[in-house]
């Protein structure tokens, strides 16, 4: 792994872009297995695509996959997402400590409707990787 | 609310499809959730679920009690377990508190696979 100083923190990755269509709302309604293939329920966790930013840091951090593990998320709704709602996700690595044997990657990413400039939704994730090297922060 | 302490809702148990649309629908392609060599070499005896599927099946029972997205303030989940491929899964109200509810996942051996707290 490729660790940051905690000095050097927050990290930020290139903003993403993502899109309440209804071709991503399908997706999510088969994942479900929900059988109305014309609604437009818009799951509470919609905002799970917007991880894709949590990965390209820690891919480029080098984080080993196999000791990886989700431990908490949370989305605090300022406004509610829209059937073709444009999204620009900002995302960024606020924290990182080492303690009993994890590195503990703290993230934070805002959803802003890229129309309006309206903050949408923050979305906090803890996610724990198995300290394999003996690297400290 | 008409939801009370001790509702529940049964899910089918978890499939590999299932796992794989997951990761169509996330962009989450962590290869611990779609292939099995890689998830065997972590650990695992084959590939797990999403930790946001796990969420995402709390957050399919909160619409089936008629409460979407539009409603919802907050909606935080830990994650206690690994969801395995048959896992037979169902979603639990353990506390109710005015606008306030508490929400458990659990499996087929009554394990706490993680627990939410939605603000209305």
């Amino acid at each position: 792994m490729n660790l940051p100083s905690r000095e050097s923190l927050p990290l930020k990755a290139l903003p993403q872009k993502l899109s309440v269509s209804s071709d991503n709302l399908k997706k999510f309604h088969k994942a479900f297995q929900l059988g109305d293939p014309t609604s437009n329920w818009i799951p509470p966790t919609f905002a799970a695509l917007a991880l894709q930013g949590v990965f390209s840091i820690l891919n480029s951090l080098k984080v080993d996959w196999h000791g990886l593990l989700h431990a908490t998320q949370s989305f605090e709704f300022h406004h509610p997402l829209r059937p073709h709602d444009a999204i620009v996700v900002e995302t960024e690595l606020t924290d990182l400590r080492l303690r009993a044997g994890m590195h503990w990657f703290n993230f934070k990413m805002e959803l802003i409707n890229e129309k309006s400039g309206q903050k949408i939704l923050t979305s906090k994730s803890l996610i724990m990787v198995k300290d394999r090297t003996g690297q400290s922060v | 609310m008409t939801i009370k302490v001790g509702d529940e809702i049964q899910f089918p148990p978890v499939t590999r499809d299932q796992i794989a649309d997951y990761a169509d629908a996330s962009g989450d392609r962590n290869p611990i959730h779609l292939d099995a060599d890689f998830a065997k070499a972590a650990g695992f005896s084959d590939v797990i679920a999403h930790g946001m599927l796990s969420m995402g099946l709390v957050g399919l029972a909160l619409k089936k009690w008629n409460i979407e997205q539009l409603q919802i303030k907050s909606f935080e989940t830990k994650f206690k377990e690994v969801v395995n491929l048959g896992d037979s899964l169902r979603v639990r109200v353990s506390k109710v508190i005015e606008t306030q509810l508490e929400l458990d996942l659990i499996n087929q051996s009554n394990q706490l696979v993680c627990s939410s707290r939605i603000c209305l």
